[in-house]
């Protein structure tokens, strides 16, 4: 009834001469604009929120993440001009591994902020939504540990990771350093020694000394990786695992995969079940490269937004309709 | 398939093209301000085509010329404008665009008509009615002179208006959602830059016999044509883009009649009949890609348009006493608005064409001894309706009135005669609300003469529904409703040297 008398009254004041804007409304929820504070008019400017990265975090402590971070949307263009790989994006990992004959894929999933200047990429915010493991030859296992993913969103962070995105005859040559992920096990200590062997089974972190911790808090080392398939179970591991992407990329690519360059470090911790379960933890890269990949979809600003915890929901579900090849 | 073509297209912007802007002049005469103004150089005020005494009368109907005294006449004049324009509030978020819908498409992948901003960020840039044009103030230089052949038989006289400062402005803007991208605000229609219009004109008057004279005139305008040819190597390096330029301008006559006829002494009657007037430019642009493909597209500009005029007037002499003279006049004017081009070149919309107009003025005439007084009242409707659906062409019905005095007089051994008018038009108050566009969920336009719904019921991205796209969503600045009024005045000083 107010914006209608306002509106009235609007309408009567062209008398007056001078133009004149009602109060009104002139963004949809959830975008950063005068509406959330109620009515606005011409003369009122909107508050556009920018995507300034934030400060890189020692990933050691996970009560020190500001987990109301929100995402609006308006994280940088919506679409990929050139070799400019600016603004948010889904990004699906697809890792292959053999152990006794059977073949399984290791999927994570990420939430990148990514900012260019020339041809240096950066990424400002980068989140790892968890992840899963799918068999994808017979007699293979699936693995699921979803109880970890809460973790690695506030631990596995990628937030700072450098690349390169330059334009050449073709399109892009694209490139992301070797970057490193610990999961389960004292993340600092673990990534600034990489010829340190992750921890074992006796080599519990403490607040002194680096070691495997219970990241999924169900009593068991490490993270428990439910094992469901011809052998079920569980197994508790720590991983350190490298990931190095590359690849060449068409211009103004809103969607494209990159060869993925990874390894895996994996301490098997325990298990409960037959000794099959192990076969899981020993797996190794398969030597095919072509099945190992990443696969990058951008977001729009309607997708994925919302705090970290809403914004992996979002990614968890889009990455089979964005990156279809990189889930399966 | 749309979404894949602009990333196509950006690629290619992105690696380098050309481009070629090419602007050819059209026919181009134009005349709203003499309208507007009437005959300030003599007692034609508001009824020039029916009471002549100026040279202005080679516009208005070149069969006065006859009546008006040889010589040479200068004078000023300003205008101002002050209309205003009252939007609506927006009523709800729900109507807004919201950000990140450039990539959107219909669900079946066709492409939206025009991606729309998003309104928040519209609103921050260019806020709703923030680059208003209906508040200006424009000065003119005027002059004319009559000359008389052939025992004033034949009569040639020349008027002309031009504005001080610019010479013209020619200012093309949108009536409908797509003025989103430019000034986001309303404009009135047939005010603004059309009171720069030139303004001049040349006529003939004959005298076929003391009861008949005839008259053939043209106005004159400018035509011009820009070209700018483009080179873009880097769509994100505009800075650094090559331009070059081609100009012409040339002239265009546009032609108008009138005839003067007295049975007797007392009474006096004309007739006028003006030919369509606009100023066209023609603009044209080729886009040259680095890999050969070229493409183009041409487009209008009209400005100043006016419609085809048919005018019919009377005067009668109350009073015609040596020394003192008392006429009452009256003229009706029959404008063909529903031809009308707006600045783009688009006739409105079929479900709200414009209407045809017939403008009355009434008014007295009184002289003693030396000096003429003049009056006069006019309304003119509207041509405009009532704008409920997309468009937002801002118009009032208009109340006008003028009055003036002349004054002659011997300074030395030369013939003058002085003169002042002013003019004053009130817009009447009017106010108008959208009417609602229905929902269209299949995403097509159903109503294409209604709001649209910019943001379609099926819209997506990447495949993706778009949260917000329900119901109707549009920037339109006049949506939901808007309103306008204000006053026009004008006034002008005259100086003739009589021959």
């Amino acid at each position: 009834m107010r914006k209608l008398w306002l509106s009235v009254v609007g309408l009567a004041a062209a008398g007056c001469l001078p133009d004149y804007v009602a109060p009104g409304d002139y963004a949809p929820p959830g975008d950063a604009g005068p509406d959330d504070a109620g009515t606005d008019d011409a003369s009122a400017e909107v508050a556009i929120t920018s995507a300034q990265p934030p400060p890189v975090s020692d990933a050691s402590s996970t009560s020190s993440r500001d987990a109301a971070r929100a995402t609006t949307g308006e994280g940088g263009p919506e679409t990929t001009v050139g070799c400019d790989l600016s603004g948010r994006w889904l990004v699906a990992d697809r890792r292959v591994a053999n152990g006794l004959g059977a073949e399984e894929a290791g999927h994570e999933w990420f939430y990148f902020e990514m900012s260019q200047v020339g041809s240096q990429v950066t990424v400002t915010t980068g989140i790892s939504c968890g992840g899963n493991v799918v068999g994808i030859s017979p007699a293979s296992a699936n693995v699921d540990y979803h109880k970890t993913w809460p973790a690695m969103q506030t631990d596995c962070l990628q937030t700072g990771r450098t690349g390169t995105s330059v334009a050449t005859s073709s399109g892009c040559s694209v490139s992301f350093e070797k970057y490193y992920e610990v999961i389960g096990a004292s993340v600092p200590y673990y990534l600034q020694n990489l010829s340190v062997a992750m921890p074992t089974a006796s080599q519990e972190a403490t607040a002194t000394s680096p070691g495997w911790q219970d990241w999924d808090d169900d009593g068991n080392p490490g993270i428990t990786m439910n094992v469901t398939g011809l052998t079920t179970g569980q197994i508790y591991v720590s991983l350190r695992t490298y990931t190095q992407w590359s690849g060449a990329i068409a211009a103004g690519s809103n969607n494209f995969t990159l060869a993925d360059d990874w390894d895996s470090d994996t301490d098997l911790l325990g298990y409960d079940g037959s000794s099959l379960l192990t076969s899981t933890a020993s797996a190794s890269k398969d030597n095919d490269a072509s099945l190992h990949f990443a696969t990058f979809a951008r977001l729009s600003a309607s997708q994925a937004t919302g705090d970290d915890t809403a914004v992996c929901t979002a990614i968890r579900s889009l990455a089979p309709m964005l990156a279809p090849e990189a889930t399966n | 398939m749309r979404r894949a073509g602009r990333a196509t297209c950006r690629r290619r912007t992105v690696a380098a093209c050309a481009a070629v802007a090419i602007g050819t002049p059209g026919a181009a005469k134009a005349s709203p301000l003499f309208d507007l103004t009437g005959g300030i150089d003599g007692p034609g005020v508001l009824q020039p085509g029916t009471i002549g005494g100026g040279a202005s009368a080679a516009y208005f109907n070149p069969a006065l010329l006859g009546k008006a005294s040889p010589g040479l006449t200068i004078g000023v004049m300003t205008v101002g404008e002050q209309i205003g324009i009252s939007l609506a509030g927006r009523p709800g978020t729900s109507f807004s665009i919201p950000a990140g819908v450039s990539n959107a498409a219909h669900a079946d992948g066709s492409a939206l008509s025009s991606i729309p901003l998003p309104t928040a960020q519209l609103q921050a840039t260019h806020p709703r009615q923030g680059a208003g044009t209906g508040h200006e103030t424009f000065f003119y230089e005027a002059a004319g002179f009559v000359a008389k052949m052939f025992d004033d038989r034949l009569a040639l006289g020349f008027y002309g208006i031009v504005p001080d400062g610019n010479f013209t402005n020619l200012t093309a803007f949108y009536d409908d959602e797509r003025e989103q991208y430019f000034t986001n605000s309303l404009h009135p229609e047939l005010y603004a830059d059309r009171l720069t219009a030139i303004s001049v004109a040349a006529g003939l008057g004959y005298k076929v016999s003391d009861m008949l004279s005839v008259g053939l005139g043209a106005s004159l305008a400018l035509r011009a044509g820009v070209g700018a040819p483009t080179y873009v190597s880097n769509a994100g390096d505009l800075q650094h883009l090559l331009i070059d330029t081609n100009a012409n301008v040339n002239v265009a006559l546009a032609p108008n009649l009138g005839v003067s006829f007295e049975p007797s002494a007392r009474w006096h009657f004309t007739g006028t009949v003006h030919a369509p007037e606009k100023m066209q430019l023609d603009v044209g642009f080729t886009f040259l890609l680095a890999n050969g493909v070229q493409q183009g597209s041409t487009f209008p500009l009209v400005y100043d348009y006016m419609p085809w005029q048919i005018g019919a007037g009377a005067a009668y002499d109350i009073i015609q006493e040596p020394g003192e003279t008392l006429t009452v006049a009256g003229t009706a004017v029959y404008g063909k608005w529903s031809d009308y081009l707006d600045r783009h070149g688009d006739a409105p919309i079929a479900q709200y064409g414009w209407y045809d107009t017939l403008t009355p003025t009434v008014g007295v005439r009184y002289t003693r001894g030396e000096t003429t007084w003049a009056i006069d009242a006019q309304y003119k409707p509207t041509p405009v309706p009532p704008q409920t659906g997309r468009t937002n062409y801002v118009d009032n019905d208009r109340l006008g009135f003028g009055g003036g005095v002349n004054y002659a007089f011997t300074m030395g051994h030369t013939s003058l005669r002085v003169g002042a008018q002013a003019q004053a038009y009130w817009l009447l108050p009017r106010y108008q609300w959208k009417l609602p566009t229905p929902p269209e969920p299949d995403g097509q336009n159903h109503y294409p003469a209604l709001v649209i719904d910019e943001l379609p019921d099926d819209s997506e991205i990447n495949g993706e529904p778009i949260a917000g796209a329900s119901g109707l969503q549009t920037n339109n600045p006049g949506w939901p409703g808007f309103g306008s009024e204000g006053v026009v005045v004008a006034g002008g000083l005259f100086l003739t040297v009589i021959q």
